[in-house]
């Protein structure tokens, strides 16, 4: 009996050509349910050294940030930032902080003006003791007066103090942060530079914080509160107080703006380095890898948009931390000055001249604080404002 | 407190016509009534002026001051009231003809309030310590 072999083979590839078919349409069924999206930016990964920079920040100036801030999305993160740069959004700050500075600062001013409405009586009863009692009686109404506005001045300044540390410790955990995403955006160059200039200028700010700040401030006191003992000596320590104030700022304005200045430097030309790098590396993979380049090149482009757009947010939002941790002292200052301006205004009116001399003085020298703490705020603004703005080679 | 005025005021020029009258026939006696009085109307100063000290501490109880500033307070009134002894006792030494005791009265006087103003210039110190520590 003769098999038909012929028949056979026709079924087997008929078979097979449907069994490949099905599968095939079987994988176009499964690949074709997948979503297959390019990458827009919104799936950046979060590096975690942002996280690390937003938990060192205090409690007080994370509950002024909005929610998005805290987001591992970076859509929820720029609407932050879009959010904290708004001008309501700041002076919505400034008020708050206004109000809490005023409810704080009042009892300064009315303990302020007890103190020289008791120190005025008193000096003005010890005329009716006679010379020797009189002038015991003196003494110890200038003590008072010396300690307990002592005591009112000193109290601001620590809150002076407790915004430095922040800030340095804000700025110390931002250097990670901006390495990482300076890398992520094809800075190498920009990285190591700015990093390291920023590193210096955070020792620097330190040190004059540290060391300097403070002992400037109590010299200018002591040459001030000369003036409640004697005033012939009052007038030779206002004119050093004068003279120390005038060349310490300037000596800071000075070292600030060439720290500043080497920060821009440094960065815009690391950053022109590193485009025209990334420009020959991108004409090469365009060009000379087949079929794939021209993609690759592409999807560098898109790459450097969500970075781009990281950064800025980053940028934007490490500014707004500066700004709100600033904005409570500085008004806290400013208020403090007026309030030994109204005091010593009041003691003039009582004709308490040694008095007024003090409080007219003291209200100078919270004018040099605050000129201290805008000066090395600006140089971090600068260093954020630069970090923000500097292009990603790869785009 | 008008009443207290005026009792003050007519102890005082009775204890001065007394005097007058005294001095010629017996000034032992009439020094001893301007000792008295002095003491006596002191005295009634002390209590005449004792509810303008406790309104003041209630004043700083009130506001809050800080403990520095309410001590000083009482420091201050305390040299106050260690003047006024002072110069009661040595104007009575004086009145007595003893400059020179009443020069030893006031002495006492300087250095109480000195040894009081202490605390203060405790605080002082304290405070210029901590800001260069």
């Amino acid at each position: 009996m003769r098999i038909n072999y012929v028949t056979t083979d026709k079924r087997a590839s008929r078979g097979a050509r449907i069994f490949f078919a099905a599968l095939t349409v079987a994988l176009c069924i499964v690949f074709g349910g997948l979503r297959v999206c390019a990458s827009d930016g919104e799936s950046e990964t979060l590096p975690p050294e942002y996280q690390n920079f937003i938990g060192s920040l205090e409690p007080s100036v994370t509950d002024r940030l909005p929610d998005g801030v805290f987001s591992d999305e970076l859509g929820d993160i720029n609407e932050a930032a879009g959010e904290l740069a708004s001008p309501i959004h700041l002076l919505g700050e400034v008020l708050e902080a206004l109000g809490e500075g005023m409810r704080e600062v009042l009892p300064s001013l009315a303990l302020l003006i007890g103190i020289v409405i008791i120190s005025a009586l008193c000096r003005a009863m010890s005329s009716y003791f006679g010379a020797g009692l009189g002038k015991a009686i003196d003494t110890c109404a200038r003590l008072f007066t010396f300690a307990a506005i002592a005591g009112v001045a000193l109290g601001a300044v620590g809150r002076l103090g407790d915004y430095f540390n922040q800030l340095f410790s804000a700025v110390a955990s931002f250097l990670p942060l901006s390495a990482t995403l300076y890398a992520m955006g094809g800075n190498l160059t920009a990285a190591a530079s700015s990093t390291a200039t920023l590193s210096t200028i955070l020792t620097i700010c330190q040190f004059f914080c540290s060391y300097t700040v403070l002992p400037v401030f109590c010299i200018c006191l002591c040459f001030s509160l000369l003036s409640v003992f004697d005033g012939q000596a009052s007038m030779a320590g206002e004119a050093v107080c004068g003279t120390l104030r005038k060349w310490y700022m300037t000596a800071l304005s000075f070292i600030m703006m060439i720290l500043t200045s080497t920060l821009a430097t440094q960065s815009i030309l690391s950053a022109k380095a590193d485009r025209a790098a990334m420009r020959g590396m991108k004409f090469a993979v365009s060009n000379f890898v087949p079929i794939s380049g021209g993609t690759l090149s592409s999807t560098l482009g898109t790459l450097a948009a969500g970075v781009e757009l990281l950064r800025g947010a980053v940028g934007v939002i490490g500014i707004a931390v500066i700004i709100i941790m600033l904005i409570p002292p500085i008004i806290q200052l400013a208020l403090m000055r007026t309030v030994f301006g109204i005091a010593s205004f009041c003691a003039g009116m009582l004709g308490a001249v040694e008095e007024q001399k003090l409080l007219s003085e003291l209200g100078s020298l919270y004018g040099y604080l605050e000129g201290v703490a805008a000066l090395c705020s600006a140089i971090f603004l600068v260093a954020f404002g630069i970090f923000a703005s500097i292009s990603v080679p790869i785009a | 407190m008008s009443e207290t005025l005026f009792k003050i005021f007519g102890v005082a020029v009775i204890c001065v016509f007394l005097s007058m009258i005294l001095k010629k026939s017996s000034p032992d006696a009439s020094t001893l009534i301007k000792m008295v009085a002095g003491v006596i109307l002191a005295a009634a100063c002390v209590s005449f002026v004792s509810p303008v000290v406790s309104y003041v501490r209630e004043l700083c109880g009130m506001s809050g001051a800080e403990s520095s500033v309410s001590s000083g307070v009482g420091v201050l009134l305390q040299a106050l009231a260690v003047a006024t002894l002072s110069h009661v006792c040595s104007s009575i030494c004086r009145d007595c003809g003893e400059t020179s005791l009443a020069y030893y009265a006031e002495l006492g006087g300087k250095i109480e309030i000195l040894i009081l103003s202490l605390p203060l210039l405790r605080q002082i110190v304290d405070m210029a310590v901590s800001l260069c520590g």
